[in-house]
């Protein structure tokens, strides 16, 4: 399968001023969806409502700060809304713990073998994988596949070195494979039954 | 089937923002916007009690 959702390189490398109230505003229509996508998928939606509106309250006081010849607004707002999250990533590690449970306890339930059904099966295993991460190593690499962010402008909206990036993300995903292979090396097959072996009948 | 495909099918569910959000952004965002009294700071300054930090003799 091809990675659908890959960095956008359409997106512009240099961005636009943001200081008015007019540019500013038209930036929180362009960008608020994806910003709170990002936090729902990381926190759940409740406390991305709560996150979301104070990565773009933070921004606006913020606003000088940002160089739009250092790459695009978007990036820079995920790096605000990152750093907020850093708070909560206890909250964030409970979610992944209870949905690791709650998704072992229904995968029964899972039938077929096409990508979505892997995917699926997959879940809780890597639930469990990435809140074994730490917060950092999560950050990294989560910004590449949920915000589609490149590299680089992973590096932008964390204040991070590109090389940095790029070896946290190569140890993050490591860890994940790691994690994942010694769990469950065949995520399709069935789950074993923990339920004790009928006794064998007298003879 | 890699980790970043794995991760790209991992918590799809999510819906779009809903209206209450974006009502609860833009309040923020309103607030932030909200121009600080002049001389507030030194308002503040002048309320603080006098004599408070006496140095011994």
């Amino acid at each position: 399968m091809k990675f659908k959702h890959g960095p956008r390189r359409d997106l512009p490398l240099v961005g636009m001023p943001i200081t008015d109230a007019c540019s500013f505003e038209a930036a929180f229509s362009e960008n608020f969806p994806s910003v709170h996508r990002f936090l729902a998928r990381r926190v759940g939606s409740s406390l991305a409502d709560d996150l979301a509106a104070e990565t773009f309250a933070l921004a606006y006081r913020r606003r000088v700060t940002y160089d739009p010849a250092r790459g695009a607004v978007r990036p820079w707002l995920l790096g605000i809304a990152t750093h907020l999250l850093r708070g909560h990533w206890r909250e964030e590690r409970r979610l992944l713990a209870l949905e690791a449970r709650l998704a072992t306890q229904s995968r029964g339930a899972t039938a077929g073998c096409d990508e979505a059904a892997l995917a699926d099966a997959v879940a809780p295993h890597l639930a469990r994988a990435l809140e074994r991460l730490s917060g950092g190593e999560r950050d990294v690499l989560l910004l590449h596949p949920w915000a589609e962010l490149s590299s680089d402008e992973i590096a932008a909206a964390l204040g991070l070195r590109a090389g940095t990036v790029r070896s946290r993300l190569s140890r993050a995903r490591a860890r994940l494979r790691d994690e994942l292979d010694a769990r469950d090396p065949d995520p399709l097959r069935p789950t074993p039954t923990t339920e004790p072996l009928p006794k064998e009948c007298p003879t | 089937m890699n980790e970043p495909d794995l991760l790209t099918q991992f918590h799809t569910d999510i819906a779009e923002p809903s209206a209450e959000a974006w009502q609860r952004a833009r309040a923020a965002t309103a607030t932030a916007r909200a121009p600080t009294p002049p001389h507030a700071g030194a308002r503040a300054a002048s309320a603080t009690p006098r004599g408070t930090h006496r140095v011994a003799r």
